[in-house]
């Protein structure tokens, strides 16, 4: 490769075709023709100037080198990462990504530097893991600043990030986060090969990868474990676990996935382990309450009438005369008013949310009480439900499709149909072992040294070794 | 996909205890009155013993599964003909349990029932249990074990006041005859070690513990008393007409108070407990049926057994009267020897088997030094 | 055969077998879009009153009915027929609905058909009806509408329930639970008796006069929990749950025993901790001719059975801790004021000891007379004396077993202290 100041940047112009925020700045070295070429929108201009101009235009000492490449890349260039290129497509790749192209007139390189203008938000607690106590830091959507967060926890030289590219279009960052030590290396091989084998055209999310991470790629049921706090990552990767950190996504998914892990909270190891038995409890509770509450409430009503108390009959009774329709159906309007209610809040401005918020709990639910159209002892199952879904947020969207599977089996086959669909559920997600890890774990199989950190949570210094639950290299113990 | 030593210890804890809480209790009073306490521990204590036999012949078996270990030890012709009798065994337990099944969801918690649409559904979880494999049914009896002993030691706790011990004497008034009678009558509601057989190859003798397999035996024969207990001093002579043991003690046990009448969600609970047994038996007849004909692949085996299922809906309400035309007179004998005779021909067949090649191999080695000798 | 083949995979196919699954869970669902609630669907009875008039079955139902004012959440439907099938469904066909009786707490039996026997009645209502067992059982006296009538009065008026009523008697008055169970357990024993709460149906001027009656002439007090209908003064309707417990043999009512020998018969039983004793004429150092009036802290009865020259010995041991609930005196002296000082006497201990063996003593002899095993004698001897009592019942009969018994009483009487 012949480079030539003027036609090489023609050249890349061409190849990138003709952006507009292809910017060249032409600069004079000791009689040979530079051309430094970058994309203006994503590169710092002040690192530009600093790092390659100012440097270019007043360097006043004696070449030391003939070979000018060399010399520019030694003892000129002012700038913590100098790449070199052979070839013209890794470079114009590099210049999409941030770096800044120079092209020496007569040279048969090419370099580039990185002079990418890194555009962060401030590190702010993330809504989705709100703790009382403890670290509130929260990713961006900046890889680099996302490590350095990890690195900021993380003082080991176990600790190894491994770099991906995909999407062919996006050419996206992919960073692969463990702990050489704990992590089992057949999962991280497992887990690069599925990534490196991904054919797409961009990825613009962490979770675009998902579905090539899990092994059952239609189930409902989540299977890779996310996260949007570096201290959760940095335990989760002290247990064996495998980040993925993704360009551009505030959220690092995690592998292997169990089950129990939503059931635990980053608040939980910053409080009182009694505290903590009494809340994971409350959360088990929860998720039944929001999964089969409404469905044992439509059994009770037209199956099993016999199994309510009398007193509490006779309230539901009274409330639910006069109602128009069936109570199916009743419950099922009221959840889809719900569904409907959830999916607009959310998406609302906040200003307009809480206006929706209001709109929604009070007038709607209150007018079809009053009018008759629903009855309350319905709202209110619906609401209860519904409320207990964030109690574990990271399994919310897939709650509400088994509460409606709840409530369409206890509808048509009552309670012995809602029993068997627990079994069912208990029995398809028995099946769920994905990168050598058993959903169900360590309730499924048992594993007893787990369970100091299971429903319950035994005090940080007695739990001395590494999950078993979890592929890891269980040889080490936790340097604590 | 095997099983570790915990997860078998869970399913002989529930097989031991599966089939024991519905109609039973009620059926043993009528032979051996109040002593049919004792014809249950007996038989209990028997089985468990027979557990630790089948343990034995299953490390003997070197990881070859039942098919292949029979046939090692007694031939081709003479396994075929056990796996007959062992699929007979096990429709006899899966006709059992479906039958309490159908009864206990129809009399308790529905009041009209279409038993058909109720049937699709278990065919359907059924089949899709077997079709995972054992290893899934294993997981689910490890998690649902633990809600079921919490709702039965609830339920017996709940109606223990109630209990008069003076019904439980005099002991053994009548001899041992109407417990040897009654335990005849009604093996075929135990020999819960059955389905191991096709449990050979399938378990991981990684973290064996002779001592946590001997705990479970004892907790099922302890909660299986326990109930039994207050079942018959609860209702003495009127045992015979509570076919639903476990239903019917908590009802009775029931006081005025409102949150009671909610312990009807305690006793469904059975009901998980029953389909995980029913999927067990189910997995056992589809792996037996595929050694006997040969069949390649799990679907062929899962449809027939699915099928058995449905057969003992459409038998609608003659379920009973099928039942005693096809099972009754032959169930005692099929249990007793699928249970009882069975692994101790298989330890005598090993044994000869060992002593036959030990043999061979003596001569071998005889011959070989003859023929160094020779040399 | 392969196009067979084909087709059957073209059928079962991933994509087609999700359809399959979508038509069979709209099968089971489908049905279920127009199910109404069970409890509308059904008349849902809480308590079914059953008695015989003139040949004919008479029943009376409280049926829940959805309302807005709590008052008219229970209507009462009644009915007649030949059988008590009849007499169900002639209500069922008034009401238009088909009856539910999962929620029927109370089984309440006029006086006639507790004379022909409930056994009919009892076996067709938890057979076909399914009212569960432990549905409370009550004998009543009255009409068999008036009596539902009340129990709703009463339930609606003053917040009582006749069910809680009733097991409040197990504590206190009756021995044992009164529901359709424990009827059957005593049925079906080799005795055959059940026992039953009765409650009376009364009206106003019957209340007043019992009312003074009882001033007058038991001192002990009857226990009554009543309330008034709303049909005006003159129809004014009560339930009176005075204590009374009907005793049934071979399924038929035989005799009814008033609060006093009941109260007399619970000594004997365990379960039954409650209780008076009042004693008349105690003069020692503290008392001067005093009346007074003991409660039961504590009662542990032992029971033993024993065999002498062939004679069964029923031998029970009473031991009672008691405190002093009244002293009645003409002119009580200081020392009845004192503190510190142990008011049971030798010579109350005595008198109550006495009483009590008395009163022991009368209803052995009120059993032995009407031939009702109350205090299971048969059950003691049969469970520990197995052979001999079976030798002892060959040679007297089962009719008179009772008599030649030999009873035995020691009763020990401690202070709370």
């Amino acid at each position: 490769m012949k480079v030539d100041a003027v036609k090489t940047f023609e050249q890349i112009k061409k190849k990138l075709h003709d952006s507009s925020d292809i910017k060249s700045r032409m600069v004079q070295f000791f009689g040979t023709q530079i051309c430094l070429c970058y994309i203006a929108p994503i590169t710092d201009n002040m690192l530009l100037n600093e790092s390659l101009i100012f440097p270019l235009v007043n360097f006043s000492k004696e070449i030391k080198n003939n070979d000018i490449v060399k010399e520019l890349q030694d003892n000129v260039l002012a700038n913590q990462e100098v790449t070199i290129f052979t070839d013209l497509q890794s470079a114009i790749d590099k210049l999409l990504a941030g770096n800044t192209l120079v092209l020496i007139d007569g040279a048969d390189k090419i370099l580039g530097c990185d002079l990418e203008k890194i555009t962060v938000r401030a590190v702010a607690e993330p809504p989705t893991s709100v703790v009382i106590k403890g670290p509130r830091e929260g990713f961006t959507e900046s890889l680099k600043f996302n490590l350095a967060l990890i690195r900021k926890r993380v003082k080991s030289d176990d600790f190894v990030v491994k770099m991906l590219e995909i999407g062919e279009m996006t050419k996206t960052q992919v960073a692969l986060v463990y702990f050489d030590s704990i992590v089992d290396k057949k999962v991280v091989k497992d887990i690069t090969n599925r990534l490196q084998s991904i054919k797409i055209d961009g990825i613009l999310d962490s979770h675009y990868l998902v579905s090539y991470l899990q092994r059952n790629k239609k189930s409902l049921f989540k299977q890779v474990g996310d996260t949007e706090k570096p201290d959760i990552l940095v335990g989760k990767m002290l247990e064996g676990r495998v980040g993925i950190v993704v360009d551009g996504s505030p959220i690092v998914l995690t592998l292997p996935f169990v089950l129990l892990e939503d059931l635990q909270n980053s608040d939980d190891y910053y409080t009182q382990p009694i505290r903590v038995a009494f809340v994971r409890a409350l959360r088990l509770v929860g998720v039944i309450l929001a999964v089969l509450l409404p469905g044992v409430y439509i059994a009770l009503e037209l199956y099993h009438y016999k199994i309510l108390p009398t007193e509490f009959l006779i309230t539901i009774m009274n409330s639910t005369q006069g109602i128009p329709f069936s109570p199916f159906i009743e419950i099922l309007f009221i959840i889809l008013l719900f569904e409907i209610l959830y999916e607009a809040n959310i998406r609302m401005p906040q200003y307009f949310g809480m206006a929706m918020s209001i709109v929604g709990a009070l007038i709607l639910g209150d007018t079809a009480v009053s009018a008759g159209l629903v009855s309350p002892p319905a709202v209110m199952i619906v609401a209860l439900s519904g409320i207990t879904f964030y109690i574990i947020p990271g399994q919310a969207s897939q709650f509400s499709i088994l509460r409606l599977i709840g409530v369409i089996v206890g509808a048509s086959l009552g309670i012995y149909g809602i029993l068997l669909f627990c079994v069912f559920i208990l029995s398809y997600l028995s099946n769920f072992d994905s990168y050598k890890s058993a959903y169900l774990a360590p309730t499924s199989p048992y594993i007893e040294e787990d369970q100091k950190d299971s429903y319950m949570r035994k005090t940080i210094d007695e739990m001395k070794k590494r999950p078993k639950s979890i592929a890891n290299n269980k040889k080490n113990e936790l340097r604590r | 996909m095997k099983v570790n030593y915990r997860q078998l210890s869970i399913m002989v804890f529930m097989s031991f205890i599966a089939l024991k809480f519905l109609a039973l209790p009620s059926l043993l009073y009528i032979e051996s009155k109040n002593m049919s306490l004792f014809v249950a521990l007996i038989l209990m204590i028997v089985d468990g013993l027979y557990v630790f036999v089948l343990l034995d012949l299953m490390k003997k078996s070197e990881e070859k599964n039942i098919y292949e270990f029979m046939k090692s030890c007694l031939g081709p012709v003479l396994t075929k003909a056990i796996l007959i009798l062992l699929i007979l065994k096990y429709a006899l337990v899966v006709g059992n349990i479906s039958k309490g099944l159908k009864f206990f969801v129809v009399e308790n918690l529905y009041s009209e029932y279409n038993w058909f649409v109720f049937v699709l559904p278990l065919m359907i979880l059924i089949g899709f249990m077997i079709y995972k494999g054992v290893r899934n049914i294993a997981r689910v009896s490890e998690m649902v074990c633990w809600a079921i002993v919490i709702g039965l030691i609830y339920i017996a706790l709940k109606a223990l006041s109630g209990v008069d011990v003076l019904s439980f004497l005099p002991i053994f008034k009548d001899g041992f005859k109407p417990l040897v009678n009654s335990a005849w009558i009604h093996i075929s509601w135990f020999g819960s070690a059955t389905f191991m057989f096709m449990m050979f190859g399938f378990v991981d003798f990684k973290d064996e513990k002779k001592s946590k397999m001997i705990k479970y035996i004892i907790f099922a024969i302890l909660i299986v008393q326990l109930l039994y207990f207050v079942f018959y001093g609860l209702f003495e002579v009127t045992c015979p007409t509570h076919n639903y043991c476990i239903s019917d003690i908590s009802q009775f046990s029931s006081t005025y108070s409102a949150i009671d009448e909610l312990s009807w969600l305690v006793v469904s609970m059975w009901i998980v407990a029953q389909a995980v047994q029913l999927a067990l038996y189910s997995y056992c007849i589809a792996q037996a049926l595929k050694f006997l004909f040969d069949i390649k692949g799990n679907i062929v085996s899962i449809i027939i057994v699915m099928l058995y299922l449905l057969a003992w809906s459409f038998l609608g309400e003659n379920t009973i009267k099928m039942e005693q035309i096809f099972f009754t007179p032959f169930a005692s004998i099929i249990t007793f020897i699928a249970q009882y005779i069975l692994p101790l021909l298989l330890e005598i067949a090993f044994a000869i088997k060992k002593v036959n090649k030990n043999k061979k191999k003596v001569k071998n080695e005889r011959n070989e030094k003859e023929v160094k000798v020779n040399i | 055969m392969k196009e067979m083949k084909k087709k059957l995979k073209s059928i079962f196919s991933p994509k087609k077998l999700v359809l399959w699954l979508c038509i069979l869970i709209l099968i089971f669902t489908v049905p279920s879009f127009n199910k109404s609630a069970m409890s509308q669907t059904q008349a849902i009875v809480t308590m079914l009153c059953v008695d015989k008039i003139d040949d004919k079955i008479k029943v009376a139902a409280t049926v829940l009915t959805p309302s807005q004012d709590k008052k008219a959440n229970f209507q009462v439907y009644s009915g007649e027929g030949e059988t008590l099938g009849y007499a169900v469904d002639s209500v069922s066909l008034a009401i238009g609905k088909e009856m539910g009786f999962a929620q029927c707490k109370i089984m309440a039996l006029g006086e006639n058909i507790c004379k022909d026997g409930v056994m009919q009645v009892l076996d067709y209502m938890t057979r076909t009806k399914k009212v569960g067992r432990n549905a409370v059982l009550v004998a009543f006296t009255g009409d068999v509408l008036d009596f539902t009538q009340a129990i709703v009065d009463l339930n609606l008026g003053k917040s009582l329930r006749l069910d809680k009523i009733v097991s409040f008697d197990k504590r206190y008055i009756l021995t044992q639970d009164s529901n359709i169970e424990t009827f059957y357990i005593g049925y079906y024993s080799p005795i055959s008796l059940g026992i039953m709460s009765k409650v009376k149906l009364i009206t106003n001027e019957t209340f007043n006069s019992i009312q003074v009656g009882s001033n007058a002439t038991n001192s002990s007090g009857s226990s009554s929990s009543t309330t008034s209908t709303t049909n005006g003064e003159n129809n004014e309707k009560f339930i009176m749950n005075d204590g009374t417990v009907s005793l049934f043999k071979d399924g038929k009512h035989y005799i009814d025993m008033t609060l006093d020998e009941v109260k007399k018969a619970n000594i004997f039983v365990n379960n039954a901790q409650k209780g008076t004793v009042v004693v008349e004429g105690v003069t020692d150092h503290i008392y001067n001719n005093a009346k007074v009036v003991v409660n039961i802290l504590k009662k542990d009865i032992s029971i033993k059975t024993s065999f002498k020259d062939g004679v069964p010995i029923y031998s029970t041991d009473v031991s009672l801790t008691v405190y002093i609930d009244e002293v009645i005196e003409e002119n009580p002296s200081e020392k009845l004021l004192r503190r510190n000082q142990d008011f049971l006497t030798n010579a109350l201990i005595v008198k109550i000891e006495e009483k009590m063996e008395s009163d022991m003593r009368e209803i052995i002899s009120y059993c032995q007379n009407n031939d009702v095993d109350l205090l299971g004698v048969y059950k003691y001897f049969y469970a520990l004396e197995n052979k001999k009592f079976e030798e002892y019942l060959e040679k007297v009969g089962i009719k008179n077993y009772l008599d030649g018994i030999d009873y035995q009483i020691d009763i020990k009487v401690k202070s709370e202290n």
